[in-house]
């Protein structure tokens, strides 16, 4: 089963990098969809202080979005056809694509991270913290979009509903990650807020791999 | 018939009636075991589009349980072996037909199902099907063609079925 993961997960960068939809088109424009609000307000500091991490979290969640959604779609029904009869398990499928999604967000949030500090310049007391509040958030986010693409799977309207799916679940994911970050700034515990975005990342991982089979069989 | 041949290849329930393959009972946990011995060729290419034609490959060898070795033997077999390094959106609908053959060599299935066996296909390339479809049944296994080319799947079937009005009717081969 760890084997299947492996090289469906090595199997997904690959052709992500090939494709370069991540890294050529999603974070460049991210990138610009953060430098939209200093150039509108100016260089009006405290402001931008003020309103930084919300933007590197509303920006991470459309773009999010956008990440693992592409993911997702990318696994066609021919392919998911073949994956089933060569006897890789859905929950595999599962684990192998939001692994893939999770990292992909997070790279993907590194950078606009960076461009965060270079533009609106944050102030963070630990900025250590960001190291797990990330990953976990990103985590979260690839897993809930990697179900919502399961669910909408083989449908029609999957490209409009998925996004409907994965937004409402995907906001209190944020929510615990804007709060971890204020606390952030402002010199307050935060270990409750990584709590609870570890015990959302751990139900979700186990809501994915419940109902990968049933989802796919219906 | 599409639908038809993915409830024969397990990945659809039948929407009424029974049905068995390869000895599984349709529609129950029995078809698992039995999955892995089906090898099924959809119209569209089972294909990671930034992949190369080997690395697709070898994806499945990887999955199967099968030797990277055998996976470029099987590409050699269906003529690919000069443009294995090519990525499947550089390759043209021909070429990622015979990849597709190619890993039906490479699984070697005890059931074969073919939607549309010889679209996309120049007519070197027509030599394949019968190819694919020997190998298989020259082990013992069956094969399923769905074709409109009815003179050249005449040559290698044994029962010939034609859907009329939602049924199935048998006819000569």
């Amino acid at each position: 089963m760890i084997r299947h993961v492996t090289t469906l997960f090595v199997a997904h960068l690959r052709d992500e990098r090939r494709a370069g939809e991540v890294m050529l088109v999603i974070v460049p424009f991210g990138t610009v969809a953060l430098l939209v609000v200093p150039m509108a307000v100016g260089i009006d500091t405290p402001l931008l202080d003020r309103i930084g991490p919300g933007m590197f979290w509303v920006v991470l969640l459309l773009f999010g979005t956008i990440v693992t959604q592409r993911q997702s779609a990318s696994l066609g029904e021919s392919r998911r056809d073949m994956l089933t009869l060569l006897g890789v398990d859905p929950a595999v499928r599962f684990v192998a694509a939001a692994l893939a999604a999770a990292l992909l967000l997070t790279v993907f949030a590194v950078v606009i991270g960076a461009v965060t500090f270079v533009l609106y310049d944050p102030e963070v007391v630990d900025p250590g913290w960001l190291a797990a509040i990330v990953p976990l958030t990103c985590a979260g986010i690839a897993m809930v979009g990697t179900i919502a693409g399961n669910v909408a799977g083989g449908l029609g309207t999957r490209s409009s509903l998925a996004p409907l799916l994965v937004v409402p679940i995907a906001v209190p994911i944020l929510l615990a990650g804007a709060q971890a970050t204020e606390g952030l700034r402002m010199g307050l515990g935060i270990l409750r807020w990584i709590l609870l975005l570890s015990v959302v990342d751990i139900v979700l991982a186990l809501a994915g791999v419940l109902t990968a089979r049933p989802l796919e069989e219906s | 018939m599409l639908g038809l041949l993915r409830v024969m290849a397990t990945l659809l329930r039948p929407a009424s009636g029974t049905g068995t393959v390869l000895g599984a009972r349709l529609a129950t946990p029995e078809v698992e075991s039995i999955r892995p011995r089906i090898g099924f060729v959809a119209h569209d290419p089972a294909l990671a589009p930034h992949l190369t034609l080997a690395e697709n490959l070898y994806l499945v060898a990887a999955l199967a349980g099968a030797t990277r070795v055998a996976a470029d033997r099987a590409l050699a077999d269906v003529g690919l072996a000069g443009a294995a390094r090519r990525r499947v959106v550089h390759c043209s609908n021909g070429m990622r037909r015979r990849a597709e053959f190619a890993r039906m060599l490479l699984i070697g299935p005890s059931l074969l199902l073919l939607d549309e066996a010889h679209v996309g296909l120049d007519p070197e390339a027509f030599r394949l099907v019968a190819h694919v479809v020997a190998e298989v049944t020259g082990r013992g296994g069956a094969a399923v063609l769905v074709s409109h080319e009815r003179e050249r799947a005449a040559a290698m079937i044994e029962r010939a079925v034609e859907v009329r009005d939602g049924t199935l009717a048998e006819v000569a081969p």
